[in-house]
């Protein structure tokens, strides 16, 4: 059984040490969900004056040092944040200050609905990854406790 | 833990071979014979049962060191540390029956 | 050798030392997880000693090395310049625990024999 030299127990920890990175790349996914229900209405962004854009969230492995040398899943991050460019909803209201000359007012591309689905889904994902991290310690204890 | 047992069981056997051969010889009144023969295997089975004490002591020793250099797993700590403790624990009690009868024979041979 | 103070004995007292060190550092680590241009730092100790023993260094010398607080560069910075991740903290500080829990288990069994072999009552 060889582990990483100057890393004690590193092969123990690997476990925790994935479901650590996949903890924080659910949190970020989680922001991002937050943002789109906070602005699903927003008619008007600030700097282009278009309705906000969904947004979301991409993962990718990371890879690291394997124990025998060689290269290995290490855990994941979020790679990069993209805009959904699918069509802005259209709300036929004339009296809406933000129509336009048809009358129709332009909506963000969010589905409430969707969104909330989502959000039980990282909220899961993020609860299983905390119980491998916390099944992997109390593993790691019950294996000291044989010393005693 | 099977070598402890082989290094205490060795002294073990020595010292009741030593001691069956006193029985016999003080039973058949030749009292001047017994303690000569008995006492030679009986100093190396003494010595044998000390020595399997230090060696328990000293074996773990380098098992920090091993596990720096991530040679052990938690596990493999835990059993090294726990069968350390048994050897370690036979080895003394064996070297305490020694004494004991080591004190026997000399009480005997008086 | 010495059955109380032997060259491992405060080694296992000094990786203690170091890991005690090492969980302030990360409780540090967590308070400034919202401060911009703050890289998250960690305290080397045993690559120390592993190198140093790689070096050839002989064990009696190994109780010249000190743990170090390092930044860390190789974690991801965020917009801010900030690099602390909260779950990583979390999860370095559970890993950290059980090591100085392992360090603790060593020295006490350890301990433990010698005990045993002075309070033996022949």
């Amino acid at each position: 059984m060889t582990g990483i030299k100057g890393d004690p127990l590193a092969r123990s920890f690997r476990g925790m040490r994935i479901a650590a990175s996949a903890l924080d790349a659910e949190r970020s996914r989680i922001d991002v969900i937050a943002k789109n229900v906070a602005n699903a209405r927003t008619t008007k962004m600030p700097g282009t004056g278009l309705p906000y854009r969904r947004e979301v969230a991409s993962f990718r492995p990371v890879l690291g040092e394997a124990f025998n040398g060689g290269i290995d899943f290490v855990g994941i991050r979020v790679d990069e944040v993209v805009t959904d460019q699918s069509a802005f909803e259209e709300v036929y209201d004339p009296q809406h200050p933000d129509a336009d000359a048809r009358g129709v007012v332009l909506y963000p591309n969010v589905n409430t609905m969707q969104e909330m689905a989502d959000l039980v889904t990282a909220v899961r994902s993020y609860e299983a990854n905390l119980s491998v991290i916390e099944t992997t310690e109390r593993m790691a204890d019950r294996a000291l406790r044989l010393a005693e | 833990m099977v070598d402890g047992i082989q290094n205490g069981g060795g002294g073990r056997a020595a010292l009741e071979a030593a001691l069956e051969r006193m029985r016999a010889k003080s039973s058949g009144l030749q009292p001047s014979a017994a303690p000569t023969e008995g006492t030679a295997s009986f100093g190396e089975a003494m010595k044998a049962g000390l020595q399997s004490v230090d060696e328990k002591l000293t074996r773990t020793e380098g098992i920090h060191l091993e596990v720096l250099q991530g040679k052990l797993d938690i596990h493999e700590v835990a059993s090294q540390l726990k069968s350390s403790e048994l050897s370690f624990q036979f080895a003394l009690q064996v070297r305490n029956k020694l004494i004991d009868a080591y004190r026997e024979v000399m009480r005997m041979s008086v | 050798m010495s059955l109380l103070q032997s060259p491992g004995h405060a080694l296992l007292q000094r990786l203690m030392s170091a890991t005690t060190q090492r969980r302030d550092v990360i409780a540090m680590n967590v308070a400034s997880q919202n401060m911009p241009g703050y890289r998250r730092r960690d305290v080397e100790f045993e690559r120390l000693l592993v190198d140093a023993m790689d070096r050839g260094t002989p064990p009696e010398r190994l109780m010249e090395i000190e743990p170090e607080v390092q930044i860390d560069w190789a974690s991801e910075a965020r917009a801010d310049g900030n690099s602390v991740d909260a779950e990583r903290e979390s999860a370095m500080l559970r890993e950290n625990r059980i090591r100085f829990e392992l360090y603790a288990a060593i020295l006490s069994g350890r301990s433990n024999l010698v005990r045993q072999a002075l309070t033996s009552d022949r």
